[in-house]
């Protein structure tokens, strides 16, 4: 049964043109960035200045604009999984033909963990095809020298993890509520209102607030300054949690807000 | 000795203060039509959802197939078909797919029953497009399709003939009892009396949550009180008349015109003489589902 449930959201995801949409939506901000990034470039090179450094710039540059949308767009990706059939009852096509709830919402959890990683690859890809491709076009050709290849297995597992406290809370939104608008939109909600004021404190409970997601993601992310071959280790001031344990701790958010999905879920009266 | 197929005890459910369903016991057994009738409101759709393990019951059971079902006890229902209300599907896939996606859930449905329960619902033309865009009738025919693409032992189907045609509502009845004499049994909640009186062996009547009366359309339609129609000038002369009438238990009036339940049309139009009252238009009532429907879900 976990298997025909898993074949069937994915094909059921793969053809929602929410999906793409978000996806084109995507590709076509990157492309516009890049472009004028590499317009700007090529006239300071032209006029002797500028940094023509290569692909290892390009590509924090390009996951420093994805940081800034990178929650809503997987919070996206996970409403339109985890809530999209609620609205038009769609969920009682699974749920009449005997699928147990506690099956079909682990189904979904791996669905949107295999697609936040799948999304993830795609991102770093597009990224590295578009900053090749414009700096063909403006620059006449690119160098990845510097570009540390080994390493971006480890930062794409990082940006990725990063993404389940945000991933699973949109779960968990969207079971409750039953909209993927109000998933999402709670989940951005979340990471721009919730989580801004809860730093608020961080003078007074600091070794409390880097549990918090938006923390946990940057520690996680200080570490992806290796795929650059020639930057320096970052320090960190003050007592930080280790890489371990903040993979730890997001394990426990994934575990805390599926298993309160499922509890809500599984009392939920779905006839109407 | 016949097989219960589906099975309530006391089957109760309560939204805040209001009983929507009030200690139903219904039973259907295999290979029988069941009707299920009700007016809106009834807590028809409520107790199909605690059948189909989609609403929790507050108190009491429902068992299809002999097993307990429960929302989170749904193993009885791998071999159910159910249209519950308007259709469900996915709506920017296409008959097709959305018909192959549920039959995934049952191993052994091959694309080649797909396609015969696409033809079987009359979906042939239709089956590339995406549902979305279908209109309500075509909805319905891809719900029943979806039904009954894994050939369910049991099928529920709430309405379905909502939105069809009068040559596609006959289709629809035609295919009810050929799935019937195929040994499938079919739970047919509707508005539609004549149709339910067309085409099932047995009957539930659900009222405000409880069930008022359960067994074979005829011998529900023989315990029938008889009824008379009748128009007169003047309702309230005749009204006061029939109250000193013995056996009448029930009057409706509508405009001119009045339903007197309990007593033949030879009493009333002896009683109406008596009191000077000349009737234009007298007619006993035919016993049918419909006098009977209203007999037990409305009151004076």
């Amino acid at each position: 049964m976990f298997l025909h449930l898993l074949t069937i959201e994915t094909r059921k995801l793969f053809k929602n043109p929410i999906l793409w949409a978000d996806l084109g939506i995507l590709t076509i901000i990157f492309a516009a960035y890049f472009t004028v990034r590499y317009a700007i470039i090529a006239e300071a090179v032209r006029n002797g200045l500028g940094n023509t450094r290569g692909l290892e710039l390009d590509l924090q540059v390009g996951l420093g604009l994805f940081g800034n949308f990178s929650v809503l767009f997987y919070a996206a990706t996970a409403a339109i999984i985890s809530a999209d059939d609620y609205p038009d009852r769609s969920i009682q096509m699974w749920l009449t033909r005997g699928a147990p709830r506690a099956l079909l919402l682990l189904t979904r959890v791996v669905i949107i963990l295999v697609i936040g990683l799948f999304l993830t690859i795609f991102i770093i890809g597009m990224i590295l095809a578009l900053a090749m491709l414009m700096r063909t076009a403006f620059l006449g050709g690119f160098t990845a020298q510097n570009l540390n290849w080994v390493q971006l297995l480890p930062a794409t597992l990082r940006i990725f993890a990063a993404s389940i406290p945000y991933l699973a809370l949109t779960v968990l939104l969207g079971v409750v509520s039953r909209s993927p608008l109000f998933a999402a939109g709670g989940t951005l909600v979340f990471a721009t209102v919730v989580e801004k004021l809860l730093e608020g404190w961080s003078d007074n409970y600091p070794a409390l607030i880097q549990f918090i997601p938006s923390h946990l993601s940057q520690l996680l992310l200080f570490n992806n300054y290796a795929i650059d071959r020639t930057a320096r280790p970052m320090i960190l001031g003050g007592a930080y949690l280790h890489e371990s344990q903040v993979f730890i701790t997001i394990g426990f958010f994934l575990l805390v807000f599926s298993a309160l999905s499922l509890v809500i879920f599984s009392r939920q009266d779905l006839g109407g | 000795m016949t097989n219960i197929i589906l099975e309530t005890k006391d089957l109760t459910k309560t939204y805040g203060k209001s009983k929507a369903v009030d200690a139903v016991n219904i039973t259907a057994y295999e290979g029988e039509v069941f009707g299920f009738l009700g007016p809106n409101g009834a807590g028809k759709t409520t107790t199909l959802g605690m059948a189909l393990g989609l609403v929790h019951p507050t108190t009491g059971e429902v068992s299809v197939l002999g097993e307990r079902v429960t929302p989170n006890h749904t193993h009885a229902l791998k071999q159910v078909g159910a249209l519950l209300g308007a259709p469900a599907f996915v709506p920017y896939l296409s008959a097709w797919d959305n018909i192959e996606l549920v039959s995934r859930l049952t191993p052994g449905v091959d694309k080649k029953r797909i396609n015969e329960v696409i033809d079987l619902v009359g979906l042939t033309d239709s089956a590339k497009r995406k549902v979305g865009k279908f209109s309500t009738g075509m909805k319905q025919r891809v719900g029943l399709a979806m039904a009954l693409v894994h050939r369910p032992r049991f099928v529920i189907l709430d309405e379905p003939t909502n939105g069809l045609d009068p040559a596609g509502m006959r289709e629809i009845r035609q295919l009810l009892r050929t799935l019937a004499e195929n040994g499938t049994s079919v739970l047919l909640s509707s508005h539609l009396l004549n149709e339910v009186q067309q085409v099932c062996d047995r009957i539930a009547v659900l009222n405000r949550g409880r069930v008022v009366a359960q067994g074979r359309v005829e011998d529900l339609l023989n315990g029938q009180k008889p009824s008379v129609r009748l128009t007169v000038p003047d309702t309230g002369t005749a009204v006061r008349a029939f109250e000193s009438l013995s056996g009448v238990e029930n009057i409706q009036a509508s405009g001119n015109t009045l339903i007197v339940t309990g007593v033949t049309s030879q009493t009333v139009m002896n009683h109406l003489l008596e009191h000077h009252i000349i009737p234009t238009e007298i007619t006993a009532q035919k016993s049918d589902l419909e006098s009977l429907f209203m007999d037990l879900t409305t009151t004076n």
